[in-house]
Order: C-alpha cells, then sequence, then structure tokens
C-alpha cells in the first residue's frame, strides 16, 4: 500500500460521527438547557418557552422509558412463544430469531426517527422565529457564524432522517406520523440550502409513503384517492409539499375510519345480539347520501 | 460576537464535538464510551470555562482532557488498550443504529483497528494531522514539542501504520 492510499484511507475515517440526538441531549445536559432556545427571549418576547424546554427534556426520557418497556415485552413475549412452541426446529429459530432481530432494529430505527422528528419540530420552529425568511423574498445575509451552525445542525438532521427513510421506506409511515408543523417551519427559514434540504426530505417522504400505501390494503376509494394523488405528483402537477399535505390527510381518514371500524368491531362482539353496527354503518354513510342528493 | 458564557461554549460545543468524539472513539472501539468519555470531556470543559471565561486555544484544551480522560478510562478500568478484530465488531451496526451515520466498511474497520494498535503518541499525531488537519505546529503547541520532532512522528506513525497494514 502506498503512503497516498493510506492517507486516504485515515481520512476515510472522517465518516465516523456521533448519533445526532446523542449531540443535541449531551449539549442540553452539560450547558442546562439549550442555548437555541434561548435566543427567542433577546429577538421576541414568546412566551412558554419553560416548559417547552422541561418537555423536552423529559420527553426524552419518557420515550427511552416506553422503548425499554416496548422492548422488553417484546423479548418476553417471543420467549413465552418459544417456550410454548417446543415443536418449533432449529430452522424456524433461527429464521424467528433473524425475524425477531429485524423487528427490533425496525423498532430501534423507528424510535429514533420519532426522536429526530421532535428535534426537527423543536429546532426549525426556533429557528423560523430567529432567522425567518423576509416578506420580499430578499436574504437578509446574516452570516455570522452562529447562524451557520444552528442552520448547519437542523440540516444535518434533517439530512439523517432523509437518509434513514431512503434506506428503510417504511420508516416514511414513522416520519409522517411526527411531521406536525415542521415542514411549514422549514420552508420559512431564511436559507436556500436548507430548502434544498426540506425539499429532498420531502420528496423522500412523499416517495416512501407512495411504497408504503403499496404493502398495505386500502378500501377502493383510498386506493383510487391514492392512485391520483400519486399521478398528480409524477406528472408534476401537485408539488412534494401538496402531495405530503393529501397523503397526510388521505392518512389521517384511514386511521380514523379504522378506529370507527374496531370501535364497531368492539360493540359488536360484546354484545353479539346487537344491531349498533348496521346503525352506525348508516350514521356514517348519511352525509354521503345527502351530498349524492344535493349533487 | 457573543458575550455570554454559555453561548460562547455552545459554539465551542458545536466546533468540537464531531472532534473530540471521533478521536476518543478511534481509541476506545465503543460508541457508548466513546459517548460516555466525550460527556464528561465536554462537562469538565465548561466547568473549567467558567472558571477561566477565555481559554485561550479551546481545540487543544479538550483534547488535552481527552487524553487524559482516555488515559483515565484504561486506568480506572485496569484494561489493556488493545483494539482487536474483536473489538472491531463492537462498532455500531447502521442497520440497528440509525444515528451512527458513518459507513464502516471492511477496509475502515481494518484502518481503524490498525491506528488503534499504534502507540499513543502516533495514533494523537496522525489523527490529528491527517484526519482533523491540524498543521504541524499547532500539534506541537498541543504536545508541546517542537514542531520538528512533531514531523518526525508523524512521518515515524505513518511507517509504523503502513506495517500494521501489511
Amino acid at each position: 500500500m502506498t503512503e497516498k492510499e493510506l492517507i486516504a484511507k485515515i481520512k476515510e475515517l472522517k465518516t465516523i460521527k456521533p448519533r445526532n440526538s446523542w449531540v443535541v441531549l449531551n449539549k442540553t445536559n452539560i450547558l442546562g438547557s439549550d442555548p437555541v432556545r434561548e435566543q427567542i427571549p433577546q429577538k421576541a418576547n414568546y412566551a412558554g418557552m419553560f416548559p417547552a424546554l422541561l418537555s423536552l427534556v423529559y420527553g426524552q426520557r419518557k420515550l427511552a422509558y416506553s422503548f425499554a418497556v416496548l422492548l422488553f415485552a417484546f423479548v418476553s413475549l417471543r420467549t413465552i412463544d418459544v417456550l410454548n412452541n417446543p415443536s418449533i426446529n432449529k430452522t424456524d429459530s433461527t429464521a424467528s430469531v433473524l425475524d425477531s432481530q429485524e423487528a427490533v432494529a425496525f423498532l430501534v430505527a423507528g424510535n429514533d426517527v420519532e426522536t429526530e422528528m421532535k428535534l426537527i419540530q423543536e429546532k426549525s420552529k426556533v429557528l423560523a422565529q430567529v432567522y425567518p425568511k423576509p416578506a420580499d423574498g430578499v436574504s437578509q445575509n446574516d452570516d455570522s457564524q452562529q447562524k451557520k451552525e444552528q442552520l448547519k445542525e437542523l440540516k444535518s438532521i434533517v439530512s439523517n432522517v432523509t437518509e434513514v427513510i431512503q434506506k428503510d421506506p417504511r420508516l416514511a409511515k414513522v416520519a409522517a406520523g411526527q411531521i406536525n408543523d415542521s415542514i411549514t417551519y422549514l420552508n420559512v427559514i431564511d436559507s436556500e440550502d436548507l430548502q434544498e434540504t426540506s425539499g429532498a426530505f420531502v420528496k423522500t417522504i412523499v416517495e416512501g409513503m407512495f411504497d408504503y400505501y403499496k404493502t398495505v390494503t386500502l378500501t377502493p376509494e383510498k386506493q383510487e384517492e391514492l392512485t391520483l394523488i400519486e399521478k398528480s405528483y409524477l406528472d408534476g402537477e401537485y408539488t412534494p409539499n401538496a402531495a405530503l399535505e393529501a397523503i397526510l390527510i388521505l392518512n389521517a381518514n384511514s386511521e380514523s375510519e379504522d378506529l370507527k371500524a374496531d370501535t364497531v368491531n368492539d360493540a359488536a362482539s360484546d354484545d353479539p345480539t346487537s344491531d349498533q353496527q348496521p346503525q352506525i354503518v348508516q350514521e356514517e354513510q348519511k352525509p354521503v347520501n345527502e351530498e349524492s342528493g344535493e349533487n | 460576537m457573543v458575550d455570554n458564557p454559555k453561548e460562547q461554549f455552545s459554539l465551542i460545543y458545536d466546533q468540537y464535538i464531531e472532534k473530540i468524539y471521533r478521536f476518543i472513539f478511534l481509541k476506545v472501539s465503543s460508541q457508548d464510551v466513546a459517548e460516555d468519555i466525550s460527556s464528561k470531556v465536554f462537562l469538565k470543559g465548561w466547568e473549567s470555562y467558567q472558571k477561566q471565561e477565555t481559554i485561550k486555544n479551546p481545540g487543544a484544551f479538550l483534547y488535552q482532557i481527552a487524553r487524559n480522560m482516555v488515559v483515565d478510562h484504561y486506568r480506572e478500568k485496569g484494561k489493556i488498550k488493545t483494539v482487536s478484530l474483536d473489538n472491531v465488531s463492537q462498532i455500531p451496526d447502521p442497520a440497528v443504529d440509525i444515528h451512527q451515520k458513518a459507513v464502516f466498511n471492511a477496509d475502515i474497520s481494518a484502518i481503524k483497528s490498525a491506528i488503534g494498535n499504534l502507540k499513543d503518541e502516533y495514533q494523537d499525531v496522525l489523527i490529528w494531522y491527517y484526519l482533523e488537519d491540524m498543521p504541524a505546529e499547532q500539534i506541537a503547541e498541543l504536545i508541546q514539542k517542537p514542531a520538528g520532532t512533531v514531523r518526525v512522528m508523524i512521518h515515524r506513525g505513518l511507517e509504523a501504520l503502513k506495517r500494521e497494514m501489511v
């Protein structure tokens, strides 16, 4: 190996980086509070920062506890399952261990995406207030080191989540579930560089969601709606942001319908003689009938 | 310019966290230990910063704490400092830990392992000079040796690394 090749290999070690969530959490722990947040009272008087800070610190801890409990329950269930089924042969056991490992890895990844999405929400909200995009669209040319560092940090988290979803599109669903107002905040921060990263982030979530929906069964109506969204997106009629909005609405509707269906099923199973199910279905259909009548 | 010490240290943290973490990670070969020691380094750094207010060279200051902490780590645990291929397997699997952005392919593991087998002084100068692009003069200041000696150490370190890689 030549000296040049050796030096190039040493430089490859630059890819070693700490976890973003650890970096942020560690900073918060060391400095007592997040300095990004401390700028807010200086720039403007935004109320409620203390509870928000508490929620950030304690929210992370709660998340970690919930995750630990979830992991413990999962491992326990798997163990009971294996003990109760001695007939499982070695190949099956190996396969099930591999499945379990994959499931645990997915849970870990999902948990990390959730944490990072929360960080994006928190940080983009603060930066949108501190460095808002001017109404006339002309950048304020604030090239301070502080702004650069803060934007770099946010960009790094956004890019990381984007990469993770690109590797496993199933995580797009997790990211979409935690998106809240992040995109709105990201879009109003005065940084072209960040806009570009944010654009790629939204595009990845949208495409990941299309992939995700291919793995689930939708009602014919929802499927039709999704196909229309996907077509509009592919034809360029929908921007990634518009497509994401449409998907989130579809997702919310699907989940609320699932919830209603579960309620109906629960009611029916509690009382087999109950005739509530048809009534509820009729109630849900009523507005549709009225609409069609008006039309 | 920021006047608040907390904000000043926050900027120092942002500037050095990756470098210090990487420096420690290459010496301990475990993500958990690297995170733990890095936290202690910055905590100690912050405590000292609050007392001293101004620190001439924050990088040198933090690296010095990091070097001492790594030495303390091995001393306290009574661990023999070896980085074998078994230790390399402790590198977090990026498929499991999604925050680990680095892609640890076989080449990277090999070079990491080889650096870990070098003398401490060679490890330090190679990491600073080639990985962190620190000039020899700055390294000289950091380890309190003449710049010429540092250049010789870099050369010898590289030779030793080449032998490790064979």
